[in-house]
């Protein structure tokens, strides 16, 4: 691991806070009660995802790049029939409508946008430091072809967290990855330890 | 009747925002970029703006820089998904008269909306 066990419990902290942010946020859409695992922190190469079961499906995936004192690409993933669920809770659409999918794309766009704007944002917030965002870009794969795609690889070693939420109410779950870039580490660590430094 | 103008790349987000706007009873003119954005600012009449920040080809902060320097007088809400203070410093700076972060709450754009139109909020009122 490339953190070591300080700097580990302040970035899960700092991810948790922000984790904490995007659940707000998803609330606020839902109108129902989010939940939210303790972000889950490690080395990311060759990442598998067994949890729920998307390492093979097909997931409908928005995903941000973000640049500046930080910086990496963020995911939400949600399986497909899920996704399909949450167009039609947030728009009133149905999936036989002609404009299903187009509104699906944008849906699953804007919440991956409020959501890793909400963690990431608030990391920001925390570290004191600025970070541009990318629009979010949608694409139906299965999450092992999107990391292949997106290089997360035993080559390019990258730090991964990985946050799920469900949303009981409508049986709702999905998945948010950071992936922060290999470069930014040192960046990302200096600021985790100043902040530590406040702390005491 | 009051008209908004909303510029935002999302087609989801300019419906979410464009039902909260038109149930409080004011008429919605929408752009999906900056640059059209800029256009009908110039070309129409419009009340007040809705503007969201990361958006491709012209930006929201290249948009208010723009309004700055064109000495606009149209109010400027921010609507984005960026949550970071230095972000909305940039945005106040440039003119912005309020910032209000997504998802947006219908209470909290009522709210900024009465504000940034002031007396022509009145009118525009329908139950």
């Amino acid at each position: 691991m490339l953190l070591n066990i300080e700097q580990q419990k302040q970035l899960r902290q700092l991810l948790n806070a922000g984790a904490k942010v995007a659940g707000e946020s998803l609330k606020t859409m839902l109108d129902s009660n989010v939940s939210l695992s303790i972000p889950v922190i490690s080395a990311a190469s060759s990442p598998t995802d067994n949890t729920l079961g998307l390492e093979k499906a097909l997931a409908d995936i928005g995903m941000l790049y973000f640049s500046g004192d930080i910086s990496g690409r963020a995911f939400l993933l949600i399986l497909q029939d899920k996704a399909d669920e949450m167009t039609t809770l947030l728009t009133g659409e149905a999936p036989d409508d002609a404009q299903f999918h187009e509104t699906k794309k944008a849906m699953v766009s804007e919440v991956a946008n409020i959501i890793v704007n909400g963690i990431i944002g608030s990391m920001s917030n925390q570290l004191q430091k600025n970070i541009d965002f990318s629009p979010p870009h949608f694409s139906s794969e299965s999450p092992e072809v999107v990391y292949q795609q997106q290089g997360i690889s035993a080559e390019e070693l990258a730090l991964l967290a990985n946050i799920e939420f469900n949303v009981e109410e409508h049986n709702l779950e999905g998945k948010i990855i950071v992936v922060f870039d290999h470069q930014s580490f040192k960046s990302l660590m200096d600021a985790v330890d100043e902040l530590s430094l406040e702390m005491i | 009747m009051s008209r908004i103008l909303i510029i935002d790349d999302s087609s989801f987000q300019r419906g979410m925002v464009r039902r909260i706007v038109q149930e409080s009873g004011y008429e919605t003119i929408e752009a999906s970029n900056g640059k059209d954005g800029l256009a009908m600012i110039d070309s129409e009449d419009i009340d007040c703006i809705l503007l969201d920040l990361v958006m491709p080809e012209m930006t929201g902060v290249e948009v208010l820089e723009q309004l700055q320097a064109q000495h606009c007088s149209v109010p400027v809400i921010v609507v984005s998904a960026d949550i970071q203070e230095s972000t909305h410093d940039i945005c106040r700076q440039l003119g912005a008269l309020s910032i209000i972060n997504k998802p947006v709450k219908k209470n909290e754009l009522n709210t900024v909306l009465t504000e940034a139109l002031g007396d022509k909020a009145e009118v525009s009122d329908v139950t």
